[in-house]
């Protein structure tokens, strides 16, 4: 009877999930249970510590003194941590072995900020040669102490971080571009991924180059002066584009030869050129684009095909939102040279996706594995009936590992239409036949109807064809109309 | 089509594919055997232990498969169980053990989740003495092992 439970116990992962369920008073109870359970419920329990609860606020406040104390002294033995920046509970207690430390500033930067020189809880990085994972929330102002020690920490030697999360706030609007740039530049040689998310806000989008003054002058100086880094996947997330962004990202992109995937925030029409020049020469091994040339842009022919002409990588994914004032062959450009490789193809608001398009991207694209085919306006998708057969009469069928496709089809007949849906028939088996495409290995199949028919009608139109579809069939198959 | 499952002591259970399948064990067995008439032979698991595994699982049959690192963070794991599981597990220690154990074995995490929160629920709040008596553990420490340890923990008794 014992043994059983012993064993129960000493299952690793059947013991971690019932240590995980306990706090610390209860752990050092069990430790003094038996000789068994003081080896077994060890300080390795303590390898994930978060001290910030969904809101951002500290919940050290809240631990019992116990719990406060047992955490102190297995600070040793913490591999993750999330914890507000603030926080001094470790500041003579160091943890060593962390691997991932998230450092959040509660409600934003919208309270006062601390004394710039009293210590924080970023200060653990400094011990920490095995920290991999950093993410934190960053103010804009040098002489702010976390940047500081961020940027010691960045130019140590020991420095192994392979991933880096900066969200970037700042009171004193302009300042952090310095901040940004300084840390860039920083970077270590482990570093594979980074993402920065800039938290301002529109509000704050008024700022520009030519009000940051004598900074500028210090950001071009800074901007001289980059060297290559290791980076592979790189993500900007800011909600207004701004020249500065620009700035530091084409020096960046130029000193990023290893980068494989690429996010922007919305590119600005003066600026599209320069970037995709940037990219085409300084990044040959990209092999994923996520773009937004946003409807913000003004004119016409502000990122005509020619500007995307630079791009000849192959690609293996290709994600771009699109505003309809755009060029209509920006991405068929990209596109061209990565017609055998790219896998994941989303276009949104792809009114000008036309049926010649569709056609060629499923004529020629021979790995792709993902099409969503979404118009916002009732344009785009495949438009008359020859475009169909053709597809149907597609021998062989080019992309045979297609997952998952969405597809609108017109109808420009408001009577039952029988000779479409005798066709568009044809288009689901045939699609049906592909290998990933049954309805058992769960592919997805949108058919999107739009124009003047409706789902029972053609509904209806399928009976007069003889063909048994069931209602599981006809869910799957997703007949929206629009 | 229903599966055929063996217990150790031979008694055998037929069941749904979809309850069996609640077991990520039986499920890759299915997928590498193919269907098949044949039983699904379980030493690990004796018929009473089985039983209630299978109770489980038919009640739980439409519960979506959890995905793996949907709690990864610790803190946010509850230890709240729903009234159903709560009174399924009001069974003696032996086969709240061997009903945790079959569910590691046949790799179904629910009922390891629900298992192991019991666990922690009956130790919760006790003291290193009525756990002994919970588990029938012997105290195995010397007097002066236990003052040391009881030394170590200091800070963690309610002063």
């Amino acid at each position: 009877m014992l043994r059983d439970r012993v064993t129960a116990f000493e299952i690793p992962h059947i013991l971690e999930a019932i240590c995980e369920r306990l706090n610390a008073e209860d752990i050092c109870h069990c430790r003094a249970v038996c000789k068994v359970w003081l080896e077994i419920f060890n300080p390795h329990h303590w390898r994930s510590v978060r001290l910030v609860d969904i809101d951002g606020h500290s919940t050290v406040p809240f631990l019992s003194p116990t719990e406060r104390a047992l955490i102190r002294q297995n600070a040793q033995w913490i591999r993750s941590m999330v914890i507000r920046t603030q926080e001094t509970l470790f500041l003579d207690t160091p943890c060593t072995r962390l691997r991932t430390l998230d450092c959040r500033w509660s409600n934003g930067f919208s309270a006062q900020l601390p004394d710039p020189a009293s210590p924080t809880a970023l200060d653990v990085i400094l011990w920490n040669p095995g920290l991999r994972l950093l993410r934190i929330d960053c103010h804009g102002d040098m002489s702010w102490s976390p940047n500081k020690t961020l940027l010691t920490f960045l130019q140590s030697p020991f420095c192994g971080l392979t991933s880096l999360r900066l969200h970037l706030y700042d009171l004193t609007e302009g300042f952090y571009p310095v901040v940004l740039v300084s840390i860039l530049q920083a970077l270590p040689h482990s570093l594979r991924e980074l993402h920065i998310a800039d938290k301002r806000g529109y509000s704050r989008a008024s700022c520009n180059l030519d009000k940051l003054g004598p900074q500028h002058s210090l950001i071009s100086e800074l901007a001289s002066q980059w060297r290559p880094n290791a980076v592979r996947w790189f993500r900007l997330m800011c909600p207004f584009p701004l020249r500065f962004e620009y700035a530091f990202l084409i020096p960046f992109l130029q000193s990023s030869p290893l980068l494989e995937d690429l996010k922007l925030p919305t590119v600005p029409a003066a600026q599209a050129q320069a970037l995709m020049t940037v990219v085409g020469k300084s990044c040959p091994n990209l092999k994923a684009l996520h773009l937004n040339l946003g409807v913000m842009v003004g004119s016409h022919g502000g990122t005509e095909a020619g500007h995307f002409g630079c791009l000849r990588q192959s690609l293996k994914s290709l994600n771009v939102d699109i505003g309809m004032d755009i060029g209509n062959c920006v991405p068929l450009t990209v596109l061209s040279y990565s017609t055998r490789t790219i896998t994941e193809l989303k276009l949104k608001e792809a009114y000008y996706m036309t049926s010649d398009h569709i056609v060629a991207i499923l004529r020629t694209c021979i790995s792709l594995q993902v099409l969503p085919v979404r118009g916002v306006t009732h344009h785009g998708g495949i438009a008359t009936r020859a475009k169909i057969r053709q597809l149907v009469d597609l021998k062989p069928w080019a992309c045979t590992r297609l997952k998952s496709l969405v597809l609108p089809i017109a109808c420009e007949k408001a009577e039952k239409d029988e000779e479409l849906a005798k066709l568009v028939l044809e288009l689901f088996k045939r699609i049906r036949e592909l290998e990933y495409m049954r309805q058992e290995a769960g592919g997805v199949l949108v058919l999107t109807w739009y124009g003047k028919v409706s789902t029972l009608d053609l509904k209806m139109a399928l009976s007069v064809l003889n063909y048994e579809m069931s209602e599981k069939e006809l869910d799957w198959m997703g007949l929206y109309w629009s | 089509m229903p599966v055929v499952l063996t217990s150790s002591d031979s008694e055998t259970f037929t069941v749904d594919k979809e309850v069996a399948e609640r077991s990520i064990l039986i499920k890759n067995m299915i997928e590498d055997v193919g269907e098949s008439d044949s039983p699904i032979p379980l030493p690990n698991v004796s018929s009473a232990v089985l039983k209630k595994v299978i109770e489980f699982c038919d009640h739980h049959r439409n519960d979506p498969i959890q995905v793996q690192d949907e709690t990864d963070d610790p803190r946010k794991r509850s230890n709240d169980i729903e009234e159903w599981d709560m009174k399924f597990m009001q069974v003696d220690q032996e086969m709240l053990f061997e009903i945790i154990l079959a569910a590691n074995y046949l790799d179904i995490k629910t009922l390891l989740d629900v298992g192991c929160t019991t666990v922690a629920n009956l130790i919760k709040g006790k003291t290193p003495e009525e756990i002994r008596k919970l588990f029938n553990i012997v105290n195995d420490f010397t007097p002066e092992e236990e003052a040391q340890i009881k030394k170590e923990n200091e800070w963690a008794e309610d002063r």
